[in-house]
């Protein structure tokens, strides 16, 4: 084909029809995405929409991170024990990409009074060219959703049977199996040394806390109790960088005691995460600190009252797993 | 950072594209080249000492063979230093520990006590492929037919163009190294062949190549736990992954080049046309097969021992035996090359003997097969025939893909005993392999994205010129044609959430 016989005319309808195709392109997956889907077609993607999805204006305190996130702090039982509105916006591996994306979702629809970003995503790289290549990605499927949401159209051929999104644990899910962890539990060994957080993930974690501050929101860092993922290296770089940006940042790793964690009973999977019985009790130790915030207790607030309702069945499911969980199971639970 | 990459694509080379624009036609050159050190520091880190050394090297060699006038001894002294030198690197870097393993099984054969520990090599990107071109290039001043290049940058332009740095072409130095350094602007019309070029070449590669790379991996890794026609079905989606992603890459690579206006050779030419094993190696992979052909097999067929060869033989055998021989000589070196270039390990060598068997068998059964058509009378370019042949020549194919993807000769043998026992033809519909990582709608992609690039294959064998075609077509049609491919890519592509991104395969090699 002579590019040169075509005219500028020509060049110029096709570029617009381009970039009009691509969003309308955009709009149909978003709207399919965030209107018609469960977690099993949303993928990881899930945990995005469920941010997204949630009423406007109602989230006071945002979590961000792995599955650390996701499992150390029980949204629901904040509410019954404080009436302070928090979403989980974690996601299994989730990259300091990620991160940022399910913060800017969260600023997009909510206006948290404060962040809490669970440390272990720091730690997480994939190098430098990957994590420019999803740095790329999640640009463009910030812009255009078709990048994001394209396989999509899947749905149209394969019909997922009986999967609803789950918005009820706020991001929390409970989850009562029991794997003991056998190491040691002063595994937080005394040291000088730092273990240094990759730079591309300082560089995101610096786009995040200017994000923080220009959204006026209270940053904070928070390490679950994790043998399998912290050391006291990791300790003494997060506590500087928390230092670096005048931050607070809790190491529940070093408080293992106090929190009262019982690790033949409160870790899912050998220490790597809590089960429901441990999140009980680091959800607790996180209250503590929420209270010095200046959070609202809106538990009476008929706006809310479909947080009570939930915090009901929440309560119900949660009493029963963690009562079973300590009340018999000696070893491996399931 | 592979070629299907966003930060290839959209930064990498547009950065690229621009800078080599707006620099002087004197520069551009320099251009490429730091953008080429540029993209193998980015993929090698450090290693980037063996491409500058090899660079300088070659370069160094070339002009002092040139300069050694009529010292013939010299001159081969040059060459075998540098070709060696070559090949030296290249075998230690990639050999040592295949052979430290022969010396262990051998010493433990006899019952000697401590094994040699194995190294932990590391291996610069794109090694197998430089080395190639720079031989090429010292043989061809040795022989006399190329000028030894006083310029060093375009021999080092030559050696590590970066799309070229990855998984070749493996380019000879007459055709492509004065294009490097000419400096031409690049043009719409290069832009829009490059970019169209590059579009074609993702969608197999991220559209078919990497859905299949999921069952490959599954059926492959635990090849154990299959048998049957699960053997076939490997063999089959392996070739399939391994002609989409090789070419496709190949058409990102030759997009790549030719958006600066520089024509790489092509690799393929609609390989699953081919009617014998001979004529796939001469459309798959062309770049290495001419390579091995002008350095390996030309030398080997024209040297003193095979013109022996072909006196005594001839005297004692005629013409047919010594024709056997003759080809015998030639064809081992060259198919022990191509297998041991592939990779250090036992599969890769049987994968060289097995096409090096059935290309004697070719030779073997040559006045077989003309007496054959002869007494039967039937046309050898019949319709019938011709299909039985590409037929015939895809299960040789398939085959050696099989034992080619193996993880070890061990496994390969073992799949393919397997392969004959408890048949099971219907896993191939009973979700057994339907639903191996992939669903229902990732099947329809692949069968429909493999329909195309036949369809667009078929096409090209008949030469039907589908871009002059399409360049008659009225506006509308041209532009459902470019929407088409850029959304097929798209929406049907396997990237994002739920796929793992597929490294590139040969860049392994």
């Amino acid at each position: 084909m002579d590019v040169k016989k075509i005219s500028i005319k020509e060049k110029a309808g096709f570029a617009i029809g381009l970039v009009v195709l691509l969003l309308i392109g955009s709009f149909f997956f978003n709207y399919y995405a965030m209107n018609s889907l469960g977690s099993h077609s949303l993928k990881r993607r899930a945990a995005v929409v469920r941010l997204q999805k949630e009423k406007k204006d109602t989230i006071e305190v945002l979590i961000i991170g792995d599955s650390e996130s996701y499992t150390t702090v029980s949204p629901m039982q904040v509410w019954k024990d404080t009436g302070y509105t928090m979403y989980v916006g974690g996601q299994s591996g989730q990259t300091m990409n990620e991160m940022l994306t399910m913060l800017e979702t969260g600023l997009d629809t909510q206006h948290p009074k404060a962040v809490l970003i669970e440390t272990n995503a720091l730690y997480r790289t994939s190098g430098n060219l990957n994590q420019l290549q999803e740095m790329i990605a999640t640009k463009a499927a910030s812009i255009l959703p078709i990048f994001q949401y394209h396989d999509l159209w899947k749905n149209a051929i394969i019909k997922p049977a009986g999967e609803a999104l789950n918005m009820a644990g706020k991001g929390f899910d409970i989850r009562d199996s029991v794997k003991p962890y056998t190491g040691s539990p002063d595994y937080m060994k005394q040291t000088s040394k730092e273990q240094e957080i990759p730079r591309v993930n300082q560089i995101l974690f610096d786009r995040i806390a200017e994000l923080c501050r220009q959204n006026g929101v209270s940053l904070i860092l928070y390490s679950g109790p994790s043998p399998v993922n912290y050391t006291m290296e990791k300790h003494n770089r997060l506590a500087r960088l928390a230092s670096q940006y005048d931050l607070q940042y809790i190491d529940m790793n070093m408080e293992t005691k106090e929190i009262g964690i019982d690790w033949n009973k409160d870790t899912l999977d050998r220490g790597d995460h809590m089960n429901i019985s441990g999140a009980e009790k680091t959800t607790a130790y996180m209250e503590t600190v929420l209270k010095t915030l200046n959070l609202t207790d809106r538990r009476k607030d008929p706006a809310y009252q479909e947080w009570n309702d939930l915090a009901e069945t929440y309560q119900k499911q949660a009493s029963g797993a963690i009562a079973r969980i300590r009340g018999g199971a000696q070893g491996e639970n399931k | 950072m592979g070629y299907n990459t966003l930060p290839y694509l959209v930064l990498f080379l547009p950065l690229s594209l621009i800078i080599y624009q707006v620099s002087g036609r004197n520069n551009r050159k320099y251009v490429l080249l730091i953008f080429s050190w540029i993209y193998f520091f980015l993929c090698s880190k450090k290693l980037i000492i063996y491409l500058l050394l090899t660079s300088a090297g070659v370069w160094l060699d070339g002009l002092a063979m040139q300069k050694s006038g009529g010292r013939k001894h010299l001159k081969t002294a040059l060459a075998v230093l540098g070709v060696g030198g070559l090949f030296g690197v290249l075998l230690y870097l990639k050999y040592t520990n295949f052979f430290i393993g022969i010396v262990n099984t051998v010493m433990a054969g006899r019952g000697a006590g401590a094994a040699i520990p194995l190294r932990h090599m590391l291996v610069p990107i794109g090694i197998s492929f430089y080395t190639l071109e720079a031989a090429g290039y010292l043989l061809e001043v040795y022989w006399g037919r190329q000028e030894a290049d006083p310029d060093f940058v375009r021999v080092a332009l030559f050696l590590g163009f970066f799309p070229q740095t990855m998984e070749g072409p493996i380019a000879r130095y007459q055709d492509t190294a004065h294009q490097l350094t000419g400096g031409k602007p690049v043009t719409e019309q290069q832009l829009f062949d490059g970019v169209t070029r590059i579009l074609w070449g993702m969608f197999k590669k991220i559209v078919i190549a990497d859905r299949l790379s999921l069952i490959v991996t599954e059926l492959y890794r635990n090849y154990a736990a299959y048998n049957g026609i699960m053997i076939p079905a490997a063999a089959v989606t392996y070739t399939m992954q391994l002609y989409m992603e090789f070419s496709g890459v190949m058409d990102i690579v030759i997009g790549s080049a030719g958006i600066f206006g520089i024509a790489l050779p092509e690799n393929f030419r609609q390989p699953f046309f081919s009617q014998s094993a001979s004529e796939f190696w001469r459309r798959w992979h062309i770049s290495l097969g001419v390579w091995l052909k002008t350095y390996l097999f030309y030398p080997v067929t024209t040297s003193g021992m095979t013109k022996k060869w072909n006196r005594f033989a001839g005297k004692k055998f005629g013409k047919y035996i010594t024709k056997i021989g003759t080809s015998f000589l030639a064809l081992t070196p060259v198919w022990l090359f191509n297998g041991l270039w592939h990779g250090a390990s036992w599969h890769y060598i049987f994968y060289g003997v097995y096409y090096l068997v059935l290309l004697m068998i070719e030779v073997i059964l040559e006045p077989a097969k003309k007496s054959f058509y002869k007494k039967t009378g039937f046309k050898k370019n019949g319709r019938f025939w011709t299909v039985f042949r590409i037929l015939r020549t895809w299960l040789i194919i398939f085959t050696g893909e099989l034992f080619f993807r193996a993880e070890s000769l061990r496994a390969g043998i073992a799949m393919f005993r397997s392969g004959f026992h408890h048949i099971g033809i219907q896993r191939l519909w009973d979700g057994t392999l339907l639903k191996m990582g992939l669903d229902q709608a990732d099947w329809l992609v692949i069968l429909a994205g493999i329909a195309v690039v036949f369809a667009a294959d078929l096409l090209k064998e008949k030469n039907f010129d589908i871009k002059a075609s399409l360049a008659k077509k009225s506006l509308p049609v041209r532009w459902a044609a470019f929407y088409g491919l850029i959304f097929a890519v798209l929406i049907f592509g396997a990237y994002g959430p739920g796929y793992q991104p597929v490294d590139l395969i040969y860049a392994g090699f």
